[in-house]
C-alpha cells in the first residue's frame, strides 16, 4: 500500500509521522488551529468590507465622479435620488449629494481614526508613566486627567471647540482631549496589571533599565486591551465630529463633511427629506460598521 | 567547593502596613531580625509555613523589596543602599527563579526573546543567540524550543525555561523562591536534579526557599527554619531535618506527608523531543 493510500486510510492519524523536519507537522496544525480561532465571524467581515468600500470611494473620489464637490448649479438643486446624472439627488445649492459624501468621507473618517490615534499615543505615554510609577507623578498625572472625566464627552467636546474656536484643526484638538483621559485611565490599569508580574520582576533582576523594561515587557502586554478600547472609539469620534461640524463648530463651508452636510441640508428635512437625511445615513452606516469591526476584533483576539 | 560569604544579611526587619475597611491600621512584622550568611558556592533552604516571612526575605535577598531595617551585603557591598550602574551590576550577580512558571515568563515573548533580553542587559549589544543555545542544553531543553511561546510549554518546561534565563545572566547567586511547589511530583524532582546538577556544574550559590521540608536535604547543605519572621532554627541541612531541636521545626518536620521512597529518584533520559508534549 502507497504512503497516500495509507494517509487516506480511516484512522490513518494514528500512523506515525511521516518523516520530515522535526516538528514540522505539528507546528502547521497548531498554525492552522491559531488561524481557526483567531478568524473573525460574518458580520465583521461584511462591516469591514464596507469600511474598505468608503475609504476606497473617499481616496479615488475624484475618479468615480464628474462633479466639483464644492460647485453646484442652482437650476439642478434638490434633485431627488435617482434623478438623471445624479445617483443620490442634489444638495440645497445643486451640488451632487454622492460627490460630496465621497469627498467628505475623507474627513469623515480621518476624524474617526486621527483623534483615536493621537490620544492613545498621550494615554500611553500618561498611562504608563502613572501606572509603572505609582508615588506622586503618577497620583497627580491621573488625577489631572480625571478632572476630565467630571464632563460628558459630548459637552467637553463642545466647549474646548467653542473655546479654542471653529476649525478642523481646533475640532480634531477638542476630541484628542476628550479622548486621552480614558484611554490613559485603560494604559494605566493595564500598566500596573503587567508591573506585578513575576516577569517584569525578573526583567528588574536582569539590570535592565526602567525604561527598558517598559519598552520591551510591559508595552507589548499593555497594548491588545488599549488597542482595543481605541477600536471602539473610533465610532464615537466620528459621530462626535460630525457633532462638531453640525453645530458649527467643525469644518468651514463649503468643506464637504457628513456633520456639516447633515447640518446644512437641515431646513430640507421637510421639503426634501431623503436628501436631507442621506449624510445621517452615511454617519449611521459607517459608525455601526466600525463599532462591529472592533466588536469582532475584539472577540477574536480573545478566541485566540 | 565553599568558600568565603558571598551573602550576608544581618538584623533585617520587614513590617507590613495596611488599612482594614473601617480604616484601622494594621502592621504584620514579616520579618524580625533574621540574620543569614551563605558562603560562595555554598546553599542554604530557608523553610517554614506559608506567612513564616520566606518570599519576603527572598524578595529582599534579591533587591525586590527594601528591608526596613538591617542589612544584606552582596559580595561585601552593601546591596540595597546601592544605586545607578552599581546596583544594576550587583544586581546581575544575584538572580530569582520565581514560584509561579505561568506568570514569570512574558507570554508574549518567545524563549528566545527572554533570554537574549537577560543577556542583553549583561552585556549591552553582545549577539546573544550562542548563550541562549547554551543555556538550552544547560536546562535541558531542545534549541527549536527557543522559538516558542510560553503557552505552549508544560510547566515543568517553564521553569527550566525560567532557570536559564536567571542563568543567562551568569549570576552568582540564585534565590530559587518555591520554585517547584506549582509543579506536580514528578516534575518537582526532575527540576530539583536539575537545580543540583546546574549548581556543581556552575559552581552557583544557591538560597532555596520551600514549605516541603522532605527536599532540603536533597538539595542544601545548611538549612535555615523560619517561623512567624524569626529564625528559630539554623544548622546542617541533615541534622536539623533528621533531629530537629526546636518545637516548631519537630512540627514542621512531623507535619510533612511521608513518602516511601525517595523524592530524588526520577531522571529524565533523553531531551525531550521536539512537537511532542512532555
Amino acid at each position: 500500500m502507497s504512503t497516500s493510500a495509507l494517509a487516506e486510510a480511516p484512522g490513518s492519524e494514528a500512523l506515525p509521522t511521516p518523516p520530515g523536519p522535526p516538528g514540522l507537522v505539528p507546528r502547521v496544525l497548531a498554525r492552522a488551529r491559531s488561524r481557526r480561532r483567531s478568524r473573525v465571524d460574518l458580520p465583521t467581515r461584511l462591516a469591514f468590507g464596507f469600511l474598505v468600500l468608503v475609504l476606497l470611494s473617499a481616496v479615488f473620489a475624484p475618479l468615480l465622479t464628474p462633479y466639483d464637490p464644492l460647485v453646484g448649479d442652482i437650476s439642478q438643486r434638490l434633485l431627488s435620488p435617482g434623478s438623471p446624472g445624479h445617483l443620490l439627488g442634489t444638495d440645497e445649492q445643486g451640488r451632487d449629494i454622492a460627490t460630496r459624501l465621497m469627498f467628505g468621507a475623507r474627513l469623515s473618517l480621518l476624524a474617526a481614526v486621527l483623534p483615536v490615534a493621537v490620544a492613545s499615543v498621550l494615554a500611553l505615554a500618561c498611562g504608563l508613566i502613572a501606572g509603572s510609577r505609582p508615588g506622586l507623578l503618577g497620583t497627580v498625572l491621573m488625577r489631572v486627567l480625571d478632572v476630565f472625566f467630571a464632563f460628558p464627552a459630548i459637552m467637553l467636546a463642545i466647549g474646548v471647540a467653542a473655546a479654542l474656536g471653529p476649525g478642523l484643526h481646533n475640532a480634531f484638538g477638542a476630541l484628542v482631549l476628550v479622548f486621552t483621559p480614558p484611554l490613559a485611565r485603560v494604559v494605566e490599569a493595564a500598566t500596573r496589571h503587567v508591573a506585578g508580574m513575576e516577569y517584569v520582576q525578573a526583567a528588574q533582576l536582569t539590570g535592565a533599565t526602567r525604561a527598558r523594561i517598559l519598552v520591551r515587557q510591559v508595552l507589548p502586554n499593555v497594548l491588545p486591551p488599549v488597542l482595543t478600547y481605541a477600536a471602539s472609539l473610533m465610532g464615537v469620534s466620528l459621530l462626535l465630529m460630525a457633532g462638531l461640524s453640525f453645530v458649527g463648530l467643525g469644518v468651514r463651508p463649503p468643506t464637504p463633511e457628513w456633520g456639516f452636510m447633515l447640518g446644512s441640508m437641515r431646513d430640507m428635512i421637510y421639503t426634501s427629506p431623503v436628501n436631507a437625511i442621506l449624510p445621517g445615513i452615511a454617519i449611521f452606516l459607517t459608525a455601526v460598521a466600525l463599532n462591529v469591526v472592533s466588536d469582532g476584533l475584539r472577540d477574536a483576539a480573545d478566541r485566540s | 567547593m565553599t568558600g568565603p560569604p558571598i551573602l550576608r544579611a544581618q538584623g533585617v526587619h520587614k513590617t507590613f502596613r495596611s488599612r482594614d475597611r473601617s480604616g484601622r491600621r494594621h502592621e504584620t512584622a514579616a520579618l524580625r531580625g533574621v540574620d543569614l550568611e551563605v558562603p560562595l558556592g555554598g546553599s542554604l533552604a530557608v523553610v517554614g509555613e506559608s506567612g513564616s516571612g520566606k518570599s519576603t526575605l527572598a524578595r529582599i535577598l534579591v533587591g525586590l523589596d527594601a528591608p526596613d531595617s538591617g542589612t544584606v551585603h552582596l559580595d561585601g557591598v552593601d546591596f540595597p543602599a546601592s544605586t545607578g550602574a552599581t546596583r544594576r551590576a550587583l544586581q546581575r550577580q544575584i538572580q530569582m527563579i520565581f514560584q509561579d512558571p505561568y506568570r514569570s515568563l512574558n507570554p508574549r515573548m518567545s524563549v528566545r526573546s527572554a533570554l537574549r533580553f537577560a543577556h542583553h542587559a549583561e552585556q549591552p549589544g553582545a549577539d546573544a543567540d550562542e548563550a541562549c543555545r547554551t543555556m538550552m542544553q544547560l536546562v535541558r531543553l531542545p534549541e527549536s524550543y527557543l522559538d516558542r511561546r510560553p503557552h505552549s510549554l508544560s510547566g515543568g518546561e517553564r521553569q527550566r525555561v525560567n532557570i536559564a534565563r536567571a542563568l543567562i545572566a551568569r549570576p552568582n547567586v540564585v534565590v530559587a523562591d518555591e520554585a517547584v511547589s506549582a509543579l506536580d511530583r514528578s516534575v518537582q524532582a526532575d527540576i530539583l536534579n536539575l537545580l543540583a546538577d546546574l549548581r556543581r556544574e556552575l559552581r552557583l550559590t544557591l538560597v532555596y526557599i520551600t514549605h516541603d521540608v522532605h527536599t532540603v536535604s536533597a538539595v542544601c547543605e545548611d538549612v535555615l527554619v523560619l517561623h512567624q519572621g524569626l529564625v528559630v532554627e539554623r544548622g546542617r541541612a541533615a541534622t536539623v531535618m533528621a533531629d530537629p531541636t526546636a518545637d516548631y521545626t519537630r512540627a514542621l518536620v512531623a507535619a510533612a506527608p511521608t513518602v516511601d521512597r525517595p523524592l530524588v529518584t526520577v531522571r529524565p533520559t533523553s531531551p525531550p523531543v521536539a512537537g511532542v508534549p512532555s
